[in-house]
Formats: structure tokens, sequence, C-alpha cells
């Protein structure tokens, strides 16, 4: 496990939380550096999403800190530079992709041009040009977590935060959010991620942190966890977290 | 506070379209058409000329309806988010819990408020066509004082949204609504009769309860009385507007405290 | 072909069921269960019918107090009992408004204030073509309960009385009494009816007469109700058998009411009138 470095971004310490007789998160310590794409994985009920909530200011830790650019993630300055996908694409089945997006904007403090312009550019980016019009009901599961990544690139920012972002996406679709994702790497922004696809993982992460029982298991470079080369992610990922389920 | 107003506006619009698009509004509205049309060339005995009836079912249904529409839209706009999920991406942005209620209470309200300017002109309308002597400032009064009810049971219902399931809220409300309606007046003649405990109960009741039968003007309306007092209209509004704050500020200290 | 199956068996059951609903009243005639009730109304409603329709009459009577309910005025719009009288200064036939108003609210419950101020707190009569108003309700009053008698008066006293519509009145009696034709109340009203709006003695007569046999009672005690109702009766008949000529007639009603309602007005009236 390594310990963050002066340019950590965001900084987990000692952050415990628990439900009733659940410790879903136990002690976790994690940084992530400015610039860098952080692969978040683990077992179901491992703490991911819990981790993740927390770095969102949803709920706060039992016990340890947690900062993201040296402030608390519940306020609204911190909450403006941060993009979030979350895991389930869920959104309102209402609206069109234009107007959630105007939603979003509008929640973000973003003018209606700024809005305008914006959405304009992502809705082709991801790939959902030619059904503006179409109600979200009647997005297949694909398309919504392509609507969920153009809402959490709205607002253009720093700090991206996407849970299971390939869940549900073709070959191709997976293809252009890597590539995007690389773009977004080499614009400057900070990406984490939590998956469990592997081999995604492995295409793009910067640095890796397996999580077990709410632990951080290993963190650290990819080429430092495959090391001679014939150990694959998803072996490492095996011997590291023991293949078994957690509560 | 330019973001304040757009966060806000954000809110409004979107329930507006869940309103609108989810077409309850068009079936309300056609519903009644259904019920008054017949009633309108209706002459019982033969005998034409009877038009208060006809404004007293009307008025029955704009009231019914836009309870059924304001603390529909109200009590499911919570559980409705966290049933879907859309909480999370919501609770994501940054925009404060107090606001979210703010927001979402407004939208509520404009929703509800927006089909009540509806049902009014197309009674106004109906009215000054039927009835030769118009009232229309007691019409304007009463859809003052419609808002007013809207504002109240709007805001309580949104508190009943955090609080407890969607049909306990609305069977709550529905039973607070009804009955103040009907036994509101006699309140204080009740609490004299009774005896303790009940009494006290009735107290607590005529303290605390939402007082919707302040709003209602129909009675005016329909047999012609005069007008309403400004000022009383003034201090109504004021009731409603200082009740739906205590009922938000109470949602708003929930919601900060609910674990998502 | 698992489809099509199933889509005959649904067809067969449903001609089943149409054969058997036919079928059956007709072979076992006479001994199908018998339910009480002339028509689906009545057998879903049952009692609640009644309540239904006197709630739609106090409907009427609120309007005719100008939308207020619960009204403490001795003057309703009906004629059955205690009716306006015509010789009350206060209450004459035109059209004013009454300002009965109610207690005065105390300011130290700021709700009650609030309430008084907001709703009516005094009350006026409907008169003359206003009574139209009423029509709609009592119309639903009739048809929610044939068997509410007071319906029929009502309404008739006010097509006929405040509307000045009195064939429509007798129409509505002659509806009543033929869905109540033990109601002494309505062969009465028809009595009053020709005689005070349409001027036709032989007619009035007709009807008070086939009040008499509905008032008297087969055997026991005669009912409150019903013994001023034959008192009222005997009034008429002895009116109209005086005013065609017959005396003895005349006398003969006048002895009959003495010993129904020896104290009752209506006899000292037709006292009054033999001996002039």
């Amino acid at each position: 496990m390594r310990s963050g470095d002066t340019m950590d971004l965001l900084t987990l310490e000692g952050v415990t939380k628990t439900f009733g007789d659940v410790r879903a998160v136990d002690g976790l310590t994690l940084s992530i550096r400015q610039g860098e794409i952080l692969g978040f994985l683990g077992t179901n009920g491992a703490g991911k999403t819990t981790t993740i909530k927390m770095l969102l200011g949803f709920f706060r830790p039992d016990s340890g800190k947690i900062a993201i650019w040296g402030g608390d993630p519940r306020t609204g300055a911190v909450r403006r530079r941060i993009g979030y996908m979350p895991e389930t694409a869920c959104y309102y089945p209402f609206l069109t992709i234009r107007e959630l997006l105007d939603f979003y904007g509008g929640l973000c403090g973003m003018t209606r041009a700024d809005i305008r312009s914006r959405a304009e550019q992502l809705i082709g980016r991801v790939g959902l040009a030619g059904v503006e019009k179409r109600l979200l009901r009647h997005y297949s599961k694909g398309m919504l977590q392509r609507a969920g990544i153009a809402q959490a690139l709205l607002h253009d920012p720093d700090l991206l935060i996407l849970d299971e972002p390939f869940t549900g996406l073709d070959p191709l679709a997976r293809i252009q959010l890597r590539d995007l994702i690389r773009e977004l790497r080499a614009q400057g922004k900070t990406i984490f991620f939590s998956s469990h696809e592997l081999s995604e993982a492995e295409l793009i992460c910067d640095r890796v942190a397996m999580i077990r029982r709410g632990q951080t298991v290993w963190c650290g470079a990819l080429h430092e966890v495959a090391g001679d080369g014939q150990q694959n992610l998803e072996r490492i990922f095996l011997k590291m977290l023991g293949g078994e389920e957690t509560a | 506070m330019k973001m304040c107003g757009r966060q806000t506006g954000a809110l409004v619009r979107v329930a507006l379209l869940d309103l609108y698009r989810r077409k309850d509004l068009i079936v309300v509205w056609l519903l009644s058409l259904v019920l008054l049309l017949p009633l309108a060339f209706f002459s019982p005995f033969g005998i034409s000329g009877a038009g208060r009836y006809l404004n007293e079912i009307a008025l029955l249904l704009v009231w019914l309806f836009s309870a059924v529409i304001g603390v529909g839209v109200a009590a499911r706009l919570f559980p409705a988010e966290f049933e879907s999920r859309t909480i999370f991406p919501l609770l994501a942005k940054p925009v404060t819990r107090g606001r979210i209620v703010l927001g979402k209470y407004l939208g509520a309200l404009a929703a509800s408020v927006s089909a009540l300017t509806v049902f009014y002109l197309a009674y106004g309308v109906l009215c000054g066509l039927r009835q030769s002597v118009w009232f229309p400032v007691v019409l304007f009064q009463a859809f003052l004082l419609h808002i007013g009810f809207l504002i109240v049971v709007t805001a309580l219902a949104m508190l009943g949204s955090l609080m407890m399931t969607p049909s306990a809220n609305l069977t709550l409300c529905g039973l607070l609504i009804v009955g103040m309606l009907v036994f509101g007046q006699r309140l204080p003649s009740l609490i004299a009769a009774q005896p303790y405990p009940g009494k006290a109960f009735l107290m607590l009741v005529h303290a605390l309860g939402p007082h919707v039968e302040f709003f209602d003007l129909r009675q005016r309306v329909i047999h012609g009385w005069s007008r309403v007092g400004w000022d009383v209209c003034a201090v109504v509004l004021l009731y409603a507007i200082g009740y739906a704050a205590a009922c938000l500020g109470l949602a708003g200290w929930l919601f900060c405290r609910k674990k998502v | 072909m698992r489809q099509r199956f199933w889509i005959i068996m649904g067809l067969l059951a449903a001609g089943g069921a149409v054969a058997l609903g036919l079928c059956l009243p007709r072979f076992f005639e006479g001994s199908m269960p018998q339910v009480p009730g002339e028509d689906v109304l009545h057998l879903v409603l049952g009692d609640a019918r009644q309540e239904l329709s006197m709630a739609l009459l106090a409907k009427a009577d609120e309007y005719f107090h100008g939308g207020v309910n619960d009204v403490a005025c001795g003057h309703g719009m009906t004629s059955v009992e205690g009716a306006v009288p015509d010789h009350d200064p206060a209450h004459g036939e035109s059209c004013p408004e009454h300002a009965h108003a109610h207690e005065a609210v105390r300011w130290r419950d700021p709700w009650a204030w609030i309430n008084g101020r907001v709703h009516v707190q005094e009350h006026r009569h409907l008169c003359n073509d206003q009574a139209t108003e009423l029509l709609p309700w009592i119309w639903a009053a009739c048809r929610a309960s044939p068997q509410n008698a007071q319906a029929y008066q009502t309404g008739a006293y006010v097509l006929a009385r405040m509307t000045g519509h009195p064939e429509q009145g007798v129409r509505l009696l002659e509806e009543g009494h033929r869905r109540n034709p033990e109601d002494a109340g309505i062969v009465f009203s028809l009595g009053e009816m020709w005689l005070t709006h349409l001027h036709d003695a032989a007619r009035a007569e007709s009807w008070f007469a086939a009040v008499l046999p509905l008032c008297r009672p087969a055997e026991g005690a005669v009912g409150e109700n019903d013994r001023l109702l034959w008192v009222r009766t005997l009034f008429y008949l002895g009116y109209l058998a005086k005013q065609r000529g017959d005396l003895a007639r005349a006398r003969a009603c006048l002895a009959e009411a003495e010993t129904v309602f020896p104290e009752h007005a209506s006899v000292k009236d037709l006292r009054r009138l033999l001996q002039q």
C-alpha cells in the first residue's frame, strides 16, 4: 500500500462506515493523484459503492477523514468540480436527453447558453445524436449509460467518479468510452472508477486499488501488480482477494 | 443568488414536465367535461333557469381534482426519486438538500397552480356564458385563496412524503383536507361540547391542523354573496405561506438527516 | 395450437355461462332465491336511498338560505308543516335579505375570527324566480328515493307556490302518489294544489275525500300526524260542501272533526263558517 504524495487530489485516511452490524468500510486508506486514472476494484459487497457515496458527500464516515482538494466533499465548491456517473443508469424517464442535461446543468449553475452548447457537443461525443427527441424511458441500457456519461461531463468537472461505467456497453461503445477516458486524462482530468471489468481496468488505469471487506488490500501501479508480466490482472485479483464473496 | 435561481428554476421545470407528460391532467379535464356537459343541458321538471347547481358541481370538481393533483404530485416527488434511484445523481450535484426540497416544492406548486388556472379559466367562461350576473371579483378572490390552499396542501404532502409511505401520506392528507373542509368551522363549538381528553385532542387539531376551510369561497361564488375584505385575504394568504414554511422547514430538516 | 385450444375453451365457458343464465330461471322458476327491492339502485343502496334523498332535500334547504346550512331560522322552504305564514310581517312575499346574524366570533381565537370573516355569517331566502335554483336538488331527492313523500310535497310547494308552475307541481304529486299510494300527505297536498292554485273545487274535493280512508285507522289509536291531517281534510271537505250548498255534508264533516281533534283551529274555523 502506498501513501499519497504532495500532488494528491483526493485522500481517504482510516475511513470507517458501519450500517447496523455490518462494517461496510473498515479503516480504508487511499489517495488519488492529480491527472491519473485509478481503478477501484473489489468483489461484490467489498464497500466500493459505500466509499463512492462518502466521496460524494451523501453521508459522513463514522471515523477517518476524506479530503478532496483539501476540502470537505459535502461543500458546493468541491461538488461543483466532481462529475458522477452512478452504477445504475437511472434518470427521469419522462425527459429527453437534452432536457436531462438542461436540468443537471441548471443544478450546476450553468447558463442556458452554456448548457446548450455543451450538450450539443456531448450528445455527439457519446453517440446519442439522432435520438435526442426520444424520451429516456425508450432508451436501451447502453444508451442510458451514455446519457450518464454525458451528464457526468456536462459541467466540465476536474474529477470524474464513475461507478461501473462499462456495464451494459457494447464492444464499440466500450472502445469509445476508453478513448474518452484517455482523452480526459490528457486534458488533465482525474478519473476514479470502480469496475468488475478487469480487462478494461488493465487497459486504461495508471493505478489500481483493490478492496476487500472495506479495507484496501493493495494499491499501486499496474506494472507493479503485473510484476514479471507473466501474471495478468485477473490472476492478481483472484490471488489478492481470494475469490471469496464477502457478506 | 443567480445560482440559486438557476437551480430552483431547473427543479421547477422538471416538476412541470413530469405533470404534463403524465397526461393525468388531460384525463382529469376530460372527466370534468364528461360530467358537466350533460348537466349543462338538464332542466328539472322541464323548467330551465337553474344554474347554481352546475356551478356547485363544477367547483366541487375543481376542488377535488386540484387537491388530488396537488397532493398527488407532491406526495410522489421524493418517494419516486428514491425508488427510481434518480436521487443519487441529483445529490451529487452542487445543490444543497434544503434547496432541493424548496425547488421540488416550488415545482409541485407551479404544476398544481398551472392546472388550477386552466380549471378556473374554464369555470369563468362557463359562468360568464350561463349567468346574466357575473361576480368577477369574488371569483378572482376564490382563485387566489385556492392557490393558498395548494400552498398548504402541497407543503403538507411533501412533508408527509419524507415521513411515511405514499399511500399512508395520501390517506392522511385526504382525511385532513376533507375533515377540515367539513368540520373546520365547527371545531370551536365541538371543543366546547367535548369533555377531556377528546377536548384536548380537538384543541390540538384546531391549533395545529391545516385550516384549509379558510380558502373555501365556493359559497360566496355560487350564491352571489359579496367579496371578502382584502385585508382578510391577505391574512389568509399569510397563514398559508407561514404554514407551508413551517412544513418545508421540517421537511428540509428531515431530508438533511435522511440516509441515502 | 395451444393458444387456439385456450381460445376455444374460453368461448365454450362464456357460452355455457350465458346458457345457464338463460335456462336456470326457466327451469327453477318459483324456487330461485327471491331478493327484495324493485330495482338495482334499491338493491345496492337499500335504506341509504332515504338518507341520500333527505340529504338532497337538506341541500335544497341550504340553497333556500343562500348557501348557508345549520341555520337557526324558523322559516323553511316547505309548506308541509310550519311554512312561511303569509300573515307574518317579517317574512312577506317580497325578497328581503334576512340578517339573522350568528353570534359574534371571539377575537381570542384567530382561526375562528378568520372563519367568521371568510364564510358568510348571515343568510337570506330565495323567492320567486330564484327558487328555480332549488329544483335540481328536489328533482334529485325524488329520484334518489321515490318513497320519500316529503320530497314530492316540498317539490310541489316550490313549483306551485314559489316558481309559479302549479301544473308541474300537480304532476309531481301524482307521480309521488303512484309511488306511495298509502301516503295521506301526498293526497292531501294534491287536494290543496287543485283548490288553491288550480281553482278546481271538484277535483280538489275528490282528492280530499281520498285522504279520509288513509287517515282513519283500521284498528287502534290514530297517530298524531294522521289526526292532524284528518281534521284539516275534514275542514276542506266541509268548506267545499258549503260552497256547493250541501250543508248536511258540511255539518257531518264538522261533527266528525269535533270527535277527532276538537281543539284544533280548523274545527273552530269550520264552525264559524257554518254559522255564517
